[in-house]
């Protein structure tokens, strides 16, 4: 049934979720290097700042971005220059392809409250049949951007990193694959949003399949090629492994790449083991059945939330006063003000919502804008375990890296489906 | 016999059958010790116990980190200055007399005693009937000086010394490295604060 908003929705939905992702990324660039820092005992980007403001760091992936931007782009003599050029432009743009079947919230139907003839908003921007397996078909194809970028770059270094590259992603493909099909015989459906809802019924998919969980996970760090399986880029043997030759912006693509397909698996691995984007123990009927005691402890526990950084930023701006001896060391205050203003919104806002009647149509909305929000803290949170992951262990070498895949992890995930299996038959 | 003491290793290796007991190191039985590796094999090649553990060290840092509980490892280059030890040889300057002009006499010592060649000098004839010889020119190619402080141990008068504490040399172009005799002699010591050495 098409209603006159759809196409609006559909624009709406991709300027969402293309956002979402291009936000994240510098987020996480941030996340790794100030995370590093902690890690090794170090201060980490601090200094550059716009005005008074260095928001931690943050705006030193801004300087980095502009500066990507800048450089002089490079394209060796030799190269093949159509696949050259090509090979950042599909790794990009599987990235983004992949992100549209991720489910950031649950359907939004105005009909269960009693509001017909409303739109009906999905939370996915592209809701294909196969689902998951539409997943994996795309995500495969990333190996051919990263082929291409090691043949084209006609440099022994860049052909090596390539090299190791596609046989990580080969040989992990398959227990990764094999790890979601134990779960999805639990949950019974291939799609995405399904399988969030499953969950939010149930019980999150890591309680009833764990060591799906763990390959999936390990597999995932393969497939993104991240530390402890880096041997594409590993910079001590191969340079920079298959981007070796690519400077500037192009160089910004495949580093955007990576960062995305971080974003993308771990929205993968929160969708499939940690319930998507239900709220726990409160799935949407229950936020919609209780929308008065819900919105007001979370407009309250957020406003509370942001009295107790207000607290933090204004000790960190007492304690680093002249320490710039410019507009910066302002900061703390000027942050705190805007957290104060925040604190006070949202807790206004939890007492208007406890005090005055809600009109019907806010219980949706409000259910799907919390949902999203917990989606992004869960994919956050996983992201935080993938650079924790990188700081914490050293690189593998590439037989151990295949030897694990192929004679650990694939038997593992086998055994997992067939007892998952067994089990199935015998509860039925 | 004291535990520092050198075992010869291959004459160990090859007189394995009698072992003199005075080469065996106090405290042991014999001169091969068998170290128990106390390897947790099955935990160990399971891996995620291991990474458990090394997870958790690292979030130890990160949170003693965050709450700000260690004392910084670094300081905030260039507005925080680490001192230096005393001795340390950083960029040269040239000393003067009361009256301004260069204690250097061109004797060509330093430039003599230089292992880097870096020291040219133009010496000259002086008009003052106390001084016979004073440098015209005299550059130092900073780019090419190693820093051994071989030619303010030469100098016999003690008119060049690298006490500055100046370290930080940087400029857009090589020619800038090349320091004059007028520069050399105003280089200012970079004070530093005082406190740990590290």
């Amino acid at each position: 049934m098409q209603h006159w908003l759809d196409p609006f929705i559909a624009i709406g939905l991709n300027l969402l979720v293309i956002g979402v992702v291009l936000q994240l990324v510098p987020l996480l660039v941030w996340l790794e290097r100030k995370g590093s820092a902690y890690i090794q005992d170090r201060p980490g980007p601090e200094r550059a700042a716009l005005g008074p403001l260095r928001l931690a760091g943050l705006l030193h992936v801004v300087a980095d971005a502009i500066k990507l931007f800048f450089k002089e782009d490079v394209i060796p003599d030799r190269a093949n220059r159509f696949y050259y050029l090509a090979a950042p432009v599909i790794v990009v743009a599987i990235a983004f392809l992949t992100i549209t079947i991720i489910p950031f919230f649950d359907t939004i139907n105005f009909s269960k409250v009693g509001l017909e003839g409303w739109a009906v908003v999905k939370g996915q921007v592209l809701n294909v049949d196969p689902g998951i397996l539409w997943f994996f078909a795309i995500v495969s194809l990333t190996v051919y951007g990263i082929i291409f970028a090691g043949w084209a770059s006609n440099n022994k270094y860049s052909l090596l990193g390539a090299m190791r590259a596609s046989a990580a992603v080969l040989s992990y493909e398959i227990p990764l694959g094999l790890s979601v099909i134990g779960a999805l015989m639990i949950y019974g459906t291939v799609s995405l949003p399904d399988i969030a809802r499953w969950q939010g019924e149930h019980v999150w998919g890591i309680f009833v399949q764990p060591l799906a969980a763990i390959i999936f996970i390990v597999c995932a760090f393969a497939e993104t090629n991240r530390v402890p399986f880096d041997l594409a880029e590993s910079e001590s043997e191969l340079v920079a492994g298959y981007h070796t030759e690519y400077s500037s912006m192009k160089f910004g693509m495949f580093f955007l790449a990576e960062y995305a397909a971080m974003v993308v698996s771990s929205a993968l691995f929160v969708t499939l083991f940690l319930g998507g984007w239900q709220v726990p123990f409160l799935n949407t009927e229950a936020i919609v059945a209780n929308i008065t005691p819900v919105s007001f402890w979370t407009f309250a526990a957020v406003g509370t939330l942001f009295l107790v950084l207000t607290a933090v930023a204004l000790v960190n701006f007492v304690e680093g006063a002249g320490r710039w001896k410019d507009l910066r060391d302002l900061e703390g205050l000027i942050i705190a003000g805007l957290l104060l203003g925040g604190a006070v919104t949202f807790l206004a806002g939890a007492v208007v919502v406890a005090i005055l009647p809600l009109p019907v149509w806010f219980a949706p909305i409000f259910a799907a804008v919390l949902q999203f929000h917990v989606f992004i803290a869960k994919v956050l949170f996983l992201c935080w375990v993938f650079v924790w992951v990188r700081w914490t262990l050293p690189r593998f070498r590439y037989d151990q890296v295949m030897n694990l895949g192929w004679r650990s992890l694939l038997p593992l995930a086998l055994v997992n489906v067939l007892i998952t299996g067994i089990v199935i038959t015998v509860l039925n | 016999m004291s535990h520092n003491a050198p075992i010869d290793i291959v004459r160990l290796a090859q007189s394995q059958v009698n072992i003199s007991p005075d080469l065996v190191p106090d405290g042991l039985d014999s001169p091969t010790q068998v170290v128990d590796r106390n390897v947790n094999q099955l935990g160990e090649s399971v891996y995620l116990l291991e990474i458990a553990k090394g997870l958790g060290v690292t979030m130890g840092h990160v949170v003693k980190n965050l709450l700000g509980l260690k004392p910084a490892r670094t300081v905030g280059y260039p507005e925080v200055k680490r001192a230096i030890p005393e001795g340390y040889r950083g960029k040269h300057r040239l000393t003067t007399r009361a009256d301004g002009s260069t204690k250097c006499v061109a004797c060509l010592m330093c430039a003599t005693a230089c292992p880097a060649e870096c020291i040219h000098i133009t010496p000259a004839e002086s008009e003052d009937p106390d001084i016979e010889r004073f440098p015209a020119r005299f550059d130092i190619d900073l780019l090419e000086c190693v820093f051994c402080g071989m030619c303010v141990e030469a100098c016999p008068v003690d008119a060049i010394r690298m006490d500055s504490g100046v370290y930080s040399l940087t400029a857009f172009d090589r020619e800038s490295f090349v320091v004059t005799k007028e520069e050399l002699m105003q280089v200012q010591p970079d004070p530093h604060p005082e406190g740990q050495v590290y």
